[in-house]
């Protein structure tokens, strides 16, 4: 998590509203920067770059069941002002599909035309360290809220 | 047709038994001559184009593609203006049934073949779709698959005098009594076709999987119930059955469709199968000795040994079931049967009772699981700890009528050492309050012959997005007074896989029957559930034993009605066949 001394720059992920926050985000009191216009630019391409990962982990993730809820609209990417390390909450909706004990022929049959799973889904926020190396992000670890419920 | 050791037949075999084949099937019936005389160029999607040359009613020369003619033996039939023809190609194990609509000019061909499955017997078939190229440009329309005949029943009888009851309550797979083969005693299942061609025209087969191989393939009118079709494969004597027939019967009911209002069935919803690869002729066939192999008494002995699980929390088709009875806790109770025995019960609670044999000293402890039905009917079943053939008793008990009728399942039969056997046991109940009746008792019913109800196992699901999942679900059909048929739904609440063993039906009051069905030649369960036709549940114990040990579990279910055939007078005694 990030600590609340640490300088940083805060956006909301969603794609509809991530650019003029994060243009508001930019311009916070306090930010050190010598070149407001540079400044502005590297962030918005880390910001982008994050979301890419976000996007590519969540496609990934898809097969086994995560999808993004509310278009990411209430997401939140934090980038350190040295932007090597950033975090972020995504707002997700984890789909589990657990097979059934195939102890008896109706189960069995069930999974043969695959069915026979019991299906959940769960609202959850994934909690997303990065860090960037060699000049490329990376999630450094990913955690969601039902593992810390 | 469960216990008929069927050759595994070589194809060296099979060859032999075809050359017969060569000439064409045979027909009681008047073969048709539509095609005398006649070309056909039929173009098929994804298939080989087929050159048919007729030269009379009997013999066709056939170019499959760029390969030689061949000459062959065919039989073709006729409903109104579809016409099916069928033949095999010499000195080899495979052939053509071909129906074409003479009015569309649109074709489904069957390739069949016998070797393609490591039952050789089996007959494989690829299905086509395509049409008569008549010069002009292709039709834009195809024959398909459907759901529109789905949940249809017939009693057909063959020029040939054979006599059938066909259900056809899944998109998968259909239900066939052989009302004259085999006496009409049981139903099975078979992996199945269903092709429209118009409103009032379908296309049906089947493959007697796992039995003989044979195929079963037919035009049908479901309004005039008249079909023309053949039949090819060796019966249980491997004799070859390659014939053409006509036939007529009766339209025997409709039960339910599950599918959504629109849905016409012209893809299978295959769940998170879909993506699985489809090789020539492949299709889902229930294959339950595959999963479920056959154990030894030894094995069987073995595995009770390790382990036995008696009514485990959380089981797969106990989702619905109600709670556990308090009636039987501190009761003492006496069950007298008519076969002669007698029980005596001692319940200490509501999960553990004694129980001795009736002149015995000895008590034995068991646990024991209970169920209220109606009001002063309980179902309770338990363990015979330590019997030779891990006896258990799954035991209806009427303390309003003082009645009681218990199924008595023991593991092992002579053909697997993990298939249950079961006997009915009629009696009374004896105990302080109660005089039990002299003369009246439960009965075997068949009032229950030829209904559908579905039973859900578990609660339904609705995800974030809003889409529901229904919980565990399958459908009973109550095909003969002595069996069962189940079928399993797939995503879109179509019938899919389907299976079925012998069964019988005790009435314990109007609308509350007792009934057990023994999942035979598959995984062996006695499954005993008491279905109560007012609340529309059943509660029940199924018994059963795996190489992970023997185990009673519950099961407990809400139930809908599916509709009926009407199909009892096919049943009667007196009825000659």
């Amino acid at each position: 998590m990030t600590r609340k001394t640490r300088r940083s720059f805060i956006a909301v992920a969603g794609a509809a509203l991530s650019a003029p926050v994060a243009a508001a985000a930019a311009a916070l009191p306090g930010r050190i920067e010598s070149d407001p216009t540079k400044a502005r630019l590297e962030h918005l391409e880390d910001l982008n770059e994050i979301r890419a990962l976000n996007h590519a982990y969540l496609i990934e993730r898809s097969m086994s069941g995560v999808s993004p809820a509310d278009f990411g609209e209430h997401d939140v990417i934090e980038i350190a002002e040295d932007r090597q390390t950033a975090t972020a909450r995504l707002h997700v909706i984890v789909h589990t599909e657990t097979a059934l004990d195939p102890d008896c022929t109706l189960v069995e049959m069930a999974q043969a035309q695959g069915e026979g799973v019991v299906r959940t889904t769960v609202p959850a926020v994934l909690e997303n360290t990065y860090v960037r190396r060699g000049g490329t992000w990376k999630i450094l670890w990913t955690r969601d809220s039902r593992a810390l419920a | 047709m469960h216990r008929i050791p069927y050759t595994k037949l070589s194809p060296d075999q099979i060859l032999g038994k075809l050359v017969a084949a060569a000439n064409g099937p045979i027909s009681a019936s008047p073969l048709a001559d539509v095609f005398a005389g006649k070309s056909l160029r039929i173009v098929l999607d994804n298939g080989p184009v087929l050159n048919y040359r007729f030269t009379d009613g009997k013999r066709l020369s056939l170019t499959e593609g760029d390969a030689a003619a061949v000459q062959a033996g065919y039989g073709a039939l006729t409903l109104d203006r579809i016409a099916l023809f069928s033949h095999m190609v010499p000195k080899t194990q495979r052939g053509y049934t071909v129906i074409v609509d003479q009015d569309t000019n649109l074709v489904t061909a069957f390739e069949v073949w016998f070797s393609g499955y490591q039952d050789n017997r089996e007959v494989q078939r690829q299905v086509y779709y395509g049409y008569v190229d008549s010069g002009a440009a292709a039709p834009g329309t195809r024959h398909g698959i459907t759901n529109r005949i789905e949940g249809k029943g017939f009693y057909w009888k063959q020029d040939t005098g054979i006599e059938t009851l066909e259900f056809y309550p899944t998109v998968l797979y259909s239900n066939f009594v052989e009302l004259t083969r085999f006496g009409g005693e049981l139903s099975w299942c078979a992996p199945s076709d269903y092709i429209r061609i118009s409103d009032d025209k379908y296309v049906y087969s089947r493959v007697e999987a796992e039995f003989s191989g044979t195929m079963t393939l037919y035009v049908l009118d479901p309004n005039r119930v008249e079909q023309v079709g053949m039949r090819l494969g060796f019966d249980e004597s491997d004799t070859l059955e390659y014939y053409m027939f006509r036939g007529g019967g009766e339209w025997v009911g409709q039960i339910a469709q599950f599918e959504a209002f629109g849905d016409l069935g012209t893809t299978l919803a295959q769940g998170n199968r879909a993506a699985a690869a489809a090789g020539k002729g492949a299709r889902q066939v229930y294959r339950p000795m595959k999963t479920n192999p056959i154990m030894t008494r030894a094995q069987v002995d073995a595995a009770v040994k390790q382990n036995t699980t008696l009514f485990a929390p959380g089981g797969g088709m106990a989702g619905n079931r109600g709670p556990a009875s308090t009636f039987l806790a501190g009761k003492e109770l006496t069950l007298r049967y008519d076969n002669g025995q007698a029980f005596d019960y001692q319940f200490a609670d509501v999960g553990r009772l004694r129980w001795r044999r009736q002149g015995e000293t000895a008590w034995k402890d068991e646990r024991y699981e209970s169920f209220d039905s109606a009001p002063g009917v309980i179902m309770f079943g338990h363990l015979l700890s330590g019997a030779r053939d891990h006896d258990a008793f799954s035991i209806v008990a009427d303390f309003d009528h003082g009645l009681v009728t218990t199924l008595h399942g023991t593991m092992g039969t002579p053909y697997m050492g993990n298939e249950a056997a079961v006997k009915t046991m009629f009696g009374v109940v004896e105990m302080k309050g109660l005089t039990p009746p002299k003369y009246r008792r439960h009965h075997f019913t068949d009032e229950l012959v030829g209904r559908a109800m579905t039973w859900n196992y578990a609660p339904g699901s609705t995800s974030a997005n809003g889409a529901f999942a229904p919980g565990l679900t399958s459908m009973h059909l109550y095909s003969t007074p002595h069996s069962l048929s189940w079928i399993i739904f797939l995503g879109n609440g179509a019938g899919g896989l389907e299976w079925s063993g012998p069964a019988s039906y005790v009435k314990i009051r109007d609308e509350l029957y007792f009934a057990y069905w023994l999942e035979e030649a598959c995984n062996g369960t006695l499954g005993t559930i008491l279905i109560n036709m007012r609340t529309m549940r059943n509660c029940g114990i199924d018994y059963g034993a795996t190489p992970k040990g023997l185990r009673l579990s519950v099961v407990g279910a809400h139930a809908r009605h599916a509709g009926r055939f009407n199909t009892l007078k096919y049943f009667s005694v007196g009825r000659t066949v």
